[in-house]
């Protein structure tokens, strides 16, 4: 029997994976779960498992190419008592059909299989078509158009109810980036142009391109709102400061400011729903679950791991978290798994120094926290009676970047009090507890 | 004249010819009894020496043989030896002979109204005397003791049939005898001197007034029927050879040099003159050039309805309310007041009863017996008739009972009325109006419910009327009477007092374009293009739908020639879906033509397949659960546009 290898999904906003490597070949024999290829998907490097205990009867993809994720790579003959000659055989016959197949099967990212089936053959209108046409709809795209008419039939009001949110919230890489013409200049001509007199002409790697793409789509999926409050983060401070050593001692990691946020984040989440969510075609997609992203600069990059199930985990268990997911983001040894089904994101430009930021969103989510350096500054204090007096505080900016496709400014505006009244009356007990 | 076509035909040069010999002599002896320029002539294809005596030269004879340009018969439009001159009032003949004689009849009937001098010649051979047109086309004139000379050049043979085969007792003379008003004569067709003095003392009767005369002439026909037949297949060589003692040319050549008229030397250098002339005629002829490809769609139609205005605005109408039959009655009251020329003749369209349907109620008592007069019981006369008025001058409108009766008069709308512009190179116009009720829902059964406006839609030539409302009809009516081209005006006889399709009356001064649709009701979701009754049942299964909320579009054509397929397109470039609803039957219906240009022009544009909605491939059943179930209705609407949701 043979087995598909497929290039796996490795989170919901990524589209396609690169081939790093071939660990094993054509002929050779391998076991189940183990390693026979090195990928590269959006941010993650990864070793993929073989699906079954077989032999590699076919390769399909060459190493270094990228192709949408759901796409078969390669074969596994599971049945030991055909010869490896003829299994290599079978698969050479194969090649035409896997062709196809592997054409149809870069469709599958939005669609189930059985669908898949069903569209790929259905009837288009000529008003369809010329509508395909005309705006440059990809076969893969249209397949994946839901049809509402008989058989499936994509009808004229589909057609454009897709392209109403294809216009709004484009999957793919803008048209202008991917055929951006310093895309199609090879390295060597890029360093002719460049001269190493004068230039240093670095090719980007994986990851490095993969955050290009992904940074250029959020900006022409989500129309970006940022809002910037003022906190007064004095009592924190005091407050870490004097159960620094002691926290270290019992949850065996240092402490930083980045709990303290999360954890605000979190229960102010939990009051605004809507920036825990996401929108897909036309509804909004509402989490019962916080996986907080907390933006983390690795060597090869920026990457976003995720805290699971945030909303259900105490400041020591957060705290713990954050430092182990950075920790291994800075040893480069994250798993998929700690990348995937992120609903929000902080990213903490402060310890860089910076103390105001305008954070792009990571897909699919609506919105992202920028925190700054805290920092001193005289501060106006009003006392209970009503005086006026200058004091010296410590501050720190927060901005919000929001999606204003779903979160106005009333909303963002509100959900940003809120982490800051959080902070400012941060109550105690939640760390000592 | 004959020998030199037929040199030019085995050529390659010229592809068809009819010959005359042994017809010269009577013809020679009409054309010198008529005024040329003043009276008209109908004269049928073998008529060679009654044209050239009439005036048509050898030259313009080459030309048309040679399908010049510069031809004055057609142009090269249509086959030679079908003659026509505007100049000497020779009107353009056609193939289908036996068609020429009402039309004679309709110019004798003008000429009498006009109270002139003038006459019509009419001539065939003794065949198409068998076509029912021949008897009828000599009824009515010698009911009306009208100036027509029918001449019948009786050469014993049509094509290869034998009179005795054709004509009871074998005689046309006989076989007329019992029209009263009739004046028969009877010459040696091949002696020119018998042939001269009967058409003398003919002509000299129906100067006269006394009434139409018929004259038969024995003629032998010397050549084969055409270029295209073999006698010899048919005939004896001792039979033609018999024939060929009565050649009217050496019988008159022996007559002159008997009486020392001329010598033989002179006949003989005579003829090498006439053949010279010939020959350079011919010579000439080819010199010219021929038709330019570019011109071949010229003269088919007038210019009045070529080109509908881009922009018009539908004034507010607002006259008292009136049902449709009235508004019928209303512009062709107004039209005659405003064109002294105006005809209206028909089946009992004459007051007291005003047609049968009161459509041209008091238009006799108003306008009299000469503009407003019942025609005999016969549709190709009362279309023959008109074409003849037409060619006149006058603007007939002639009315058919039921387009369930128009078939007897189709051969003269479809070979006759509609290529009158374009076979005669745009020289004869026949503008008229045809108005016909036609239509169903009304329990007529098979005979009282056609619709007739797909075979007319397929008539090059033809405009074509079909209105849902009085207003329509009204507006489109008064512009068919003002315009250049033959009208067919189809009346829903449903509609003509049906109180959905009554209207605030337009004014006089109100013109509908032709070729200008209308939308009846907007909508974004479905195109319904319709026209006639079927305009309603559209509009009423729209409303259905509308409160599903799908928006219905509804297009009422109004006319189907010229056909307004802008308004059409522009529909579907926003509604992408398009049913196409006529009451005629299914198959080869006006929709098909639609759908079909829909289809060619706007398959980018389609969402769904273009759907029609018409009447089942049967006769009209007259019992209403059978006319109900082979009629296109609301509920069959509604069928179609359901089916275009789900699609």
């Amino acid at each position: 029997m043979q087995v598909e290898v497929i290039m796996p999904k490795m989170g919901e906003s990524i589209q396609e994976g690169t081939i790093l490597r071939w660990v094993k070949q054509v002929g050779d024999k391998v076991n189940k779960d183990e390693t026979i290829l090195e990928i590269s998907t959006d941010k993650v490097d990864s070793e993929i498992p073989s699906p079954a205990d077989g032999i590699i009867s076919m390769i399909i993809i060459n190493e270094q190419d990228t192709v949408p994720v759901g796409t078969i790579i390669a074969y596994i003959e599971t049945d030991r008592s055909i010869p490896i000659e003829n299994v290599l055989y079978k698969s050479h016959l194969n090649r035409r059909l896997t062709d196809v197949e592997l054409q149809s099967s870069q469709n599958e990212k939005l669609i189930s299989k059985t669908e898949h089936k069903l569209n790929k053959d259905r009837f288009y209108s000529p008003l369809v078509r010329s509508i395909i046409r005309k705006e440059g709809i990809e076969q893969q795209e249209l397949e994946a158009i839901r049809g509402t008419g008989s058989n499936n039939r994509v009808t004229k009001k589909d057609i454009l109810v897709y392209l109403n949110q294809r216009d709004i919230q484009k999957f793919e890489i803008p048209k202008a980036y991917q055929k951006s013409p310093t895309r199609n200049i090879t390295l060597e001509e890029l360093q002719k142009k460049y001269p190493s007199e004068k230039y240093r002409v670095v090719q980007l790697d994986n990851i490095q391109k993969k955050m290009a793409d992904h940074m250029m789509r959020s900006v022409s999926i989500s129309p970006h709102v940022t809002i910037v409050e003022e906190v007064d983060m004095t009592s924190i401070v005091n407050l870490r400061l004097s159960i620094l050593q002691t926290f270290e001692n019992k949850e065996g990691v240092k402490l930083t400011y980045m709990p303290f946020f999360g954890w605000a984040v979190v229960n102010a989440l939990k009051e605004y729903p809507i920036v825990n969510s996401s929108l897909e075609s036309d509804a909004i997609i509402y989490k019962n679950y916080i996986n907080l992203g907390v933006a983390v600069a690795s060597p090869s990059g920026l990457i976003v791991p995720i805290v699971r199930q945030a909303d259900s985990k105490s400041f020591s268990e957060l705290a713990r978290d954050i430092f182990d997911v950075a920790a291994r983001a800075k040893k480069k040894q994250l798993t998929p798994n700690d990348i995937l089904d992120g609903t929000f994101s902080i990213t903490n430009y402060g310890i860089f120094g910076s103390i105001i930021g305008t954070p792009i969103i990571s897909q699919p989510q609506v919105a992202i926290l920028g925190i700054g350096a805290i920092k001193k500054r005289p501060v106006v204090i009003t006392d209970t009676e009503g005086g006026d007096s200058i004091q010296v505080r410590s501050m720190v900016y927060l901005t919000l970047s929001f999606d204003h496709r779903i979160i106005d400014g009333a909303i963002g505006g509100q959900f940003l009090a809120r982490i800051r009244q959080l902070l400012e009356s941060f109550p105690k007990e939640v760390v000592l507890r | 004249m004959d020998e030199k076509q037929e040199i030019l035909l085995k050529q390659g040069k010229v592809f068809f010819h009819i010959g005359g010999s042994g017809h010269e002599a009577v013809q020679i002896a009409a054309a010198a009894s008529l005024h040329p320029g003043s009276d008209w002539a109908f004269p049928y294809y073998r008529d060679q020496a009654f044209v050239l005596t009439y005036g048509i030269t050898p030259k313009e004879l080459f030309l048309a043989a040679l399908h010049r340009a510069a031809d004055p018969a057609t142009g090269g439009r249509q086959m030679p030896s079908h003659y026509g001159k505007k100049e000497l009032r020779i009107i353009a003949q056609s193939s289908p002979t036996g068609t020429q004689f009402l039309q004679a009849v309709g110019v004798a009937l003008a000429i009498k109204k006009e109270k002139s001098d003038e006459l019509v010649y009419v001539s065939s051979g003794e065949g198409a005397t068998s076509e029912g047109e021949f008897f009828e086309a000599v009824n009515w004139a010698a009911r009306e003791a009208l100036p027509v000379v029918f001449l019948i050049q009786d050469n014993k043979l049509a094509i290869s049939v034998p009179v005795s085969n054709q004509t009871a007792g074998g005689s046309v003379f006989e076989v007329t005898k019992g029209f009263k008003g009739l004046e028969r004569f009877q010459c040696d067709g091949t002696d020119i001197l018998d042939s001269y003095s009967t058409f003398q003392t003919a002509v000299h009767h129906c100067r006269s007034n006394k009434g139409p005369v018929l004259i038969c002439a024995n003629v032998v026909r010397l050549l084969p029927h055409s270029s295209s037949d073999d006698q010899r297949k048919y005939r004896k060589v001792e039979e033609i050879e018999k024939d060929r003692l009565k050649d009217p040319i050496p019988r008159l050549t022996s007559y002159i040099i008997e009486n020392g008229y001329l010598s033989e030397n002179q006949i003989s250098t005579l003829k090498e003159e006439i053949k010279e002339e010939v020959d350079r005629a011919a010579e000439w002829a080819e010199e010219h050039s021929l038709p330019d490809p570019t011109t071949v769609s010229d003269h088919v139609y007038g210019s009045a309805h070529l080109n509908p205005p881009k922009e018009f605005t539908e004034p507010n109408h607002n006259g008292n309310k009136i049902v449709l039959v009235d508004a019928i009655n209303h512009a062709l009251d107004e039209e005659m007041q405003n064109n002294p020329k105006l005809v209206i003749f028909g089946e009992d369209v004459a007051d007291g009863k005003g047609g049968v349907f009161t459509a041209t109620k008091g238009l006799l008592t108003k306008y009299g017996n000469d503009r407003t007069f019942n025609s005999p019981l016969a549709e190709a006369s009362i279309i023959g008739v008109a074409i003849g008025m037409s060619i006149k001058g006058w603007i007939p409108v002639p009315e058919i009972q039921f387009g369930d009766y128009i078939w007897p008069a189709f051969m003269q709308i479809r070979d006759e009325l509609s290529m009158m512009r374009y076979r005669s190179n745009g020289a004869w116009t026949c503008p008229m109006v045809i108005r016909v009720p036609i239509g169903g829902y009304i329990h007529g059964g098979h005979y009282h419910s056609q619709c007739i406006e797909a075979f007319m839609a397929h008539i090059p030539g033809l405009r074509l009327a079909f209105p849902s409302n009085a207003a329509d009809a009204k507006g489109l009516l008064k512009s068919a009477l003002r315009g250049d081209d033959p009208v067919v005006f189809m009346e829903h006889k449903g509609l003509y007092r049906q109180g959905y399709a009554t209207s605030a009356e337009p004014d006089s001064s109100y013109l509908l374009p032709f070729g200008i649709a209308t939308i009846r009701r907007e909508g974004t979701d479905i195109t319904i293009v319709t026209y006639g009754a079927t305009v309603q049942h559209s509009l009423e299964a729209s409303r259905v739908m509308e409160s599903q909320g799908i928006q219905i579009e509804v297009i009422d054509l109004r006319t189907l020639n010229p056909l307004d397929e802008e308004t059409i397109y522009r529909s579907i470039r926003k509604t992408n879906k398009v049913i196409v609803v006529h009451e005629d039957t299914y198959t080869g219906g006006f929709g098909a033509e639609i759908a079909a240009r829909i289809a060619e022009n706007c398959f980018e544009l389609l969402d769904a397949p273009v759907l029609r909605v018409a009447a089942l491939d049967t006769p009209v059943p007259y019992s209403p659960p059978l006319e109900d179930a082979m009629l296109p209705n609301k509920q069959k609407i509604l069928e179609a546009i359901r089916r275009l949701i789900a699609y």
